[in-house]
């Protein structure tokens, strides 16, 4: 019996409670939790009595380890309320409502450039489900599934919110055998989607069976959706119909080449072996309307239950010259996988095995067209999971496939790990968590995100588990291809609580709530349970506005599975990071160093160095006009000639001593001698005196 | 002689009231590599990138009179040994008024030449 004691903010229908004791607690379990159907369009931001005891809601609700049911739990942020919920997991017909999402509105972010972005967008609701593009006008648009059979277009019409403008219903071929609603078909990992100028091109994968590992027959489709015009030029155009298999877990993927032709990966004919079956690596391209020529080279698995969704991995990579890269996975005994590529005319190279084997992506378009082009040489990358422990332990790497697009490439793998400062590993337990996700950005770079679970990031009485690790993700960034993807670029958020909260006490530098998570993968595709994570479905990556580059995720709360809370889009832009390892470079930019002793490199208690073989680069800087320039302290030695260069300061001096000379040339006129003489004395003329009469 | 034939002829001209002494703007330190000589011969200087005559200003004078500006050169190149500075009334071409000579040096590129504050002195 629901009860309804506040009206004006909460209306709730169907089985439930509703408490007014610490103003809006909601509480649920199995199946007589409530449902919220009336919300969905209806979201309005709650202001708050700041004179109420928000805190008390903390701890309400939540789901505890082994629940495995749903439940909703309300908290506030600021004067803000957010009210979150989560399903079953795996979801189970009649027991959670679909179209019930409710968006996060806590006061995250709070410094000012993300913004809260996709309030009223339908839910992604599995791995690979929804994406971010922009169309000529830069217009914003989301393709998600926001249920078992359908996929939904949306248009972001407002400063904060989508308009639904199209869904395609995936559902009619089995609405009489079938009805969705009460046996839902499994599609997971089955929507890609690619961008050609307005034009988004998705490709679809679709059973009909209620749990993947019963017989069912599967389909796939090809569909384009024009934004410019927000109609469909194609709908379910079928690829390959039909298939009947033992055990549903497949892959799609797709690009589009520059001559228009679309080229899907998707499993081929299935050959089933008693309970078991294969299906065969399988590209077919669009030659025609409604005409697609395919061709197979392998088989990628055998659906057997412990194969942990063999396909996953399964991509394909729009290489130089309309060159396709395949990229299969599956499991025939032991975990397998290969490369193998077409030319543009369609001409097989050879097929090689991959090691190590990818164990985990996704197939965001983003990641698909992650290249770098280096002279008339177009290298791509193929970011992933791996497990190195076997296909039963727990993925514990990250990594990545760099190749040069060509017949027969050398694919070079790089791994992470914790000897390359990629992981921050400030608590006890270092370990990748999620796929990863990579991306171009406009400055072209190759960047990717990851997450990270550390001890240093939880709190686990605060969230009344034992879960040990929290997590964190950032962005990193490979300048050029010689380099490490070793600048952390970004810092997206953290579960738990912030790592310098723990560690340092420097203010994060992207705060999130207590409760806030930054999930910017899909689901982690392995089994077991690795945190309170194994089913998050959070989508992400980058798209490019009038010339910026805008980073998004879907922020959620891991225990809501199926259930992000909100797309949140903000600047790509290098912050501080409060950790440096890097072996080449440090960028900051375009942030100002405004502190008066310039750059400070500070360690928390480690030993702090500075090893960069190039050194510190300021680009763009207009002036320098310190007087002491630059304060090596306790540095022992500079070895580096080309990256400091010391003026040397020439002083003169000058000294004129002006004289004067006065030359002056003078003359004596003397006087004659007198002499007196008597009277009478007689002179004659010509003595030469001149004679005195007295 | 280190006042050149020009300047003693204003300044004595002036001072037994014959003429006027006439009215400068502003005065210029150049740099040279040969004696100018009383004649006030400008065919030393510097020509070299980086170089130009600087203006210069110089403080009340009590038992002398000094430079109250820092004066400096940023050489694009190698200037050669300088032996000389100088005083003139313009930037360019002018007449030199003072003059002596320097310790040597060879600046060169990435040198900053400066005479420093109170660095040139008249007496």
């Amino acid at each position: 019996m629901a009860t309804k004691t506040h009206t004006t903010n909460l209306v709730c229908d169907g089985p439930g409670q509703v408490r007014h004791d610490v103003d809006i607690m909601i509480e649920g379990s199995g199946d007589g939790w409530p449902t919220f159907d009336g919300f969905v369009n209806d979201w309005t931001e709650w202001t708050l009595d700041s004179s109420e005891d928000w805190d008390a809601l903390y701890g309400s609700g939540r789901r505890t380890t082994g629940d495995t049911g749903g439940g909703v739990y309300a908290a506030r942020a600021g004067n803000k309320l957010t009210v979150r919920h989560w399903d079953q997991s795996p979801p189970v017909a009649g027991t959670q409502d679909y179209e019930m999402w409710f968006p996060y509105a806590g006061d995250y972010p709070d410094d000012g450039d993300r913004q809260r972005f996709g309030e009223n967008i339908s839910r992604p609701y599995y791995p690979r489900s929804a994406s971010l593009f922009v169309d000529s006008s830069d217009n914003v648009w989301q393709v998600n599934r926001v249920n078992y059979s359908t996929v939904a277009v949306t248009k972001k019409n407002a400063a904060n919110a989508f308009l639904l403008v199209e869904t395609r219903d995936l559902q009619q071929w089995y609405d009489t055998e079938e009805p969705p609603n009460l046996l839902p078909k499994q599609m997971t990992d089955c929507v890609a989607v690619y961008q050609v100028d307005d034009k988004l091109h998705m490709a679809f994968l679709d059973a009909n069976g209620r749990y993947y590992y019963q017989t069912q027959e599967w389909r796939a489709y090809y569909s384009c959706f024009d934004m410019s015009t927000e109609t469909w030029d194609v709908e379910n155009e079928a690829i390959h119909t039909d298939q009947v298999s033992t055990y549903y877990d497949g892959w799609i993927d797709l690009v589009v080449r520059s001559t228009g032709e679309v080229v899907v990966f998707r499993p081929g004919p299935v050959t089933v072996h008693g309970t078991l079956s294969e299906s065969i690596a399988t590209y077919s391209r669009r030659t025609g309307v409604d005409t697609w020529t395919s061709a197979s080279w392998t088989n990628t698995y055998t659906n057997y239950r412990t194969a942990q969704y063999p396909g996953d991995t399964s991509r394909v990579f729009l290489g130089k010259d309309d060159r396709c890269h395949f990229f299969d996975t599956g499991y025939t005994g032991s975990l397998v996988g290969h490369h193998i590529s077409i030319s543009n005319t369609n001409v097989f190279d050879t097929i090689q095995s991959l090691s190590p084997l990818p164990f985990s992506t996704q197939a965001f378009q983003g990641d698909n067209s992650v290249t770098r082009t280096v002279g008339s040489d177009l290298y791509c990358y193929y970011f992933y999971v791996y497990d190195a422990g076997g296909i039963s332990g727990t993925p514990d790497k990250h990594a990545y496939y760099v190749w040069k697009s060509e017949a027969n490439p050398t694919l070079t793998s790089v791994t992470f790990n914790s000897t390359e400062g990629l992981d921050h590993n400030y608590g006890d337990t270092y370990g990748p968590e999620g796929p990863m996700l990579g991306f171009k950005s406009s400055d072209g770079y190759v960047n990717f995100f990851r997450n990270e679970a550390d001890t240093a990031y939880s709190n686990p009485g605060d969230r009344g588990h034992t879960v040990t690790d929290g997590f964190g993700t950032y962005i990193y960034t490979q300048k050029t291809l010689s380099d490490n993807f070793d600048i952390v670029r970004d810092m997206l958020g953290a579960t738990q609580q912030p790592r310098g909260e723990v560690t340092t006490g420097v203010n994060w530098s992207h705060p999130t709530t207590a409760w806030g998570w930054a999930y910017p993968m899909t689901a982690l595709t392995y089994s077991g349970t690795y945190g309170y994570n194994d089913s998050l479905i959070f989508g992400g990556g980058m798209i490019t506005i009038d010339g910026s580059d805008f980073v998004y995720l879907a922020d959620g709360y891991s225990q809501a599975s199926y259930a992000p809370d909100v797309l949140i889009v903000w600047p790509l832009k290098d912050t501080p990071s409060m950790r440096s390892t890097h072996t080449t470079d440090m960028v900051l930019n375009p942030l100002p160093i405004a502190s008066t002793s310039d750059l400070i490199t500070k360690s928390a208690g480690g030993t702090q160095y500075s090893d960069h073989t190039t050194d510190v680069v300021c680009v763009g800087r207009e002036s320098h006009d310190h007087t002491t320039d630059m304060s090596l302290s306790s540095q022992v030695k500079v070895t580096h000639t080309t990256d400091i260069q010391l003026v040397k300061y020439i002083d003169l001096t000058v000294d004129i001593y002006v004289t004067f000379g006065v030359g002056v040339g003078y003359e004596l006129l003397k006087a004659a001698d007198i002499e007196v003489i008597k009277e009478g004395q007689k002179l004659r003329y010509g003595t030469g005196k001149i004679v005195r009469k007295d | 002689m280190p006042a050149t034939t020009y300047a003693k002829k204003l300044m004595i001209e002036a001072l037994i009231n014959k003429t006027d002494m006439p009215l400068f703007t502003d005065s210029y330190v150049g740099l040279g590599s040969a004696n100018p000589g009383d004649e006030g011969l400008f065919t030393g200087e510097v020509v070299a990138a980086g170089y130009n005559r600087i203006p210069i200003s110089f403080g009340e004078y009590v038992t002398a009179m000094a430079s109250d500006i820092l004066v400096s050169w940023a050489p694009e190149g190698s200037w050669g040994l300088l032996t000389y500075a100088f005083l003139v009334d313009s930037r360019q071409g002018g007449n030199m008024l003072f003059y002596d000579s320097v310790t040597g040096v060879s600046p060169a590129s990435g040198d900053i030449l400066r005479i420093p504050v109170g660095n040139f002195i008249i007496y």
